[in-house]
């Protein structure tokens, strides 16, 4: 009963941590891009989220070709955070923002400390690869991958990558030892088709 | 066998697949979460096609978006194609994609290379 008790404390000051950190996150972005964000979402992950995000920037008066990357990027980020986020707290943020040669998007969102690694690893890995070595990459796993029970095949941010065809820039603010804030950040360059 | 229509919603395509014609469309977006439930009736349908499908079938496929839990889904139903292809009852994928859209191009192109079936690439203008 008293383990129960202390592990329900610890959960909730978990909670908390990662509530405060998150939204202080949010605020540096949204300072430090202010005018530049054409659209920001902080909350917590649904589908209904992810339906009221993308119609927002379908509506976008925005270059074709641009919007098209922005949607599809955007449809595998937030559902890379709503399959994968094995993580107790549910809550994200989300920008775009508009810069002089390029659209940005930052998507936030808390992990464990075995997430943290296996994306780490992951996207290291997908970073030191040259680009016709990611469509050799996405294409064997799109050949022999099985679905999971969710209904993902693991190939979400090799498509990021092959689309962006760029680094993928992600840092991990530390909580404490076993939580982490992951953020992602991409940009989409507006000379590129 | 009965018509296969499936009205398109905001996050899934148009499917219609006609047995007396052996044409088969699909045409939208496809992103849902999970796309293994949203597929499975035409996979289901296409088992039972391909004991006795047409002499001909034809795949017209159009697609603006399709995230990664579909690319999976396409596959399957494609290899599904592939065997029919493979007993003697030719199957065509026409692949459409708009002009500059090189990422739905490449798409296809994938496919291509992991399929043994005829696939012809057809740019279409813009909307």
């Amino acid at each position: 009963m008293e383990k129960m008790k202390q592990d329900l404390l610890k959960s909730h000051s978990t909670n908390s941590s990662v509530m405060k950190e998150i939204k202080n996150l949010y605020h540096i972005h949204k300072n430090k891009y202010q005018r530049k964000i054409i659209l920001s979402f902080i909350g917590n992950m649904n589908e209904e989220i992810i339906e009221n995000i993308l119609t927002d920037i379908e509506n976008l008066s925005i270059d074709k070709n641009a919007l098209k990357k922005i949607f599809y990027i955007s449809v595998e980020v937030l559902q890379n955070i709503y399959h994968h986020n094995n993580h107790q707290n549910k809550i994200f943020y989300y920008f775009l923002i508009e810069t002089s040669n390029s659209y940005k998007i930052i998507a936030a969102n808390p992990v464990d400390i075995y997430t943290k690694n296996k994306i780490e690893t992951h996207l290291n890995n997908l970073n030191s690869m040259e680009y016709p070595q990611i469509i050799n990459l996405y294409q064997d796993i799109l050949k022999n991958a099985k679905h999971s029970q969710k209904g993902t095949v693991g190939l979400g941010f090799i498509s990021i990558k092959r689309k962006i065809k760029d680094k993928l820039n992600f840092i991990f603010k530390k909580i404490d030892f076993s939580n982490f804030i992951f953020i992602f950040e991409l940009s989409i360059n507006k000379s590129k088709k | 066998m009965k018509q296969l229509i499936i009205k398109a919603t905001s996050k899934t395509p148009f499917i219609k697949f006609d047995p007396e014609t052996g044409i088969l469309e699909i045409k939208g977006r496809s992103i849902p979460e999970n796309a293994i439930e949203f597929y499975k009736p035409l996979v289901e349908w296409l088992n039972e096609y391909a004991e006795n499908p047409k002499e001909k079938t034809e795949v017209h496929i159009q697609l603006d978006y399709f995230n990664t839990s579909s690319s999976k889904c396409i596959l399957d139903i494609f290899k599904k194609l592939e065997s029919i292809h493979k007993k003697g009852h030719p199957v065509v994928i026409k692949w459409y994609y708009e002009e500059d859209d090189e990422d739905m191009l490449e798409a296809g192109e994938d496919y291509q290379s992991i399929l043994k079936i005829p696939f012809e690439m057809i740019e279409i203008e813009g909307e």
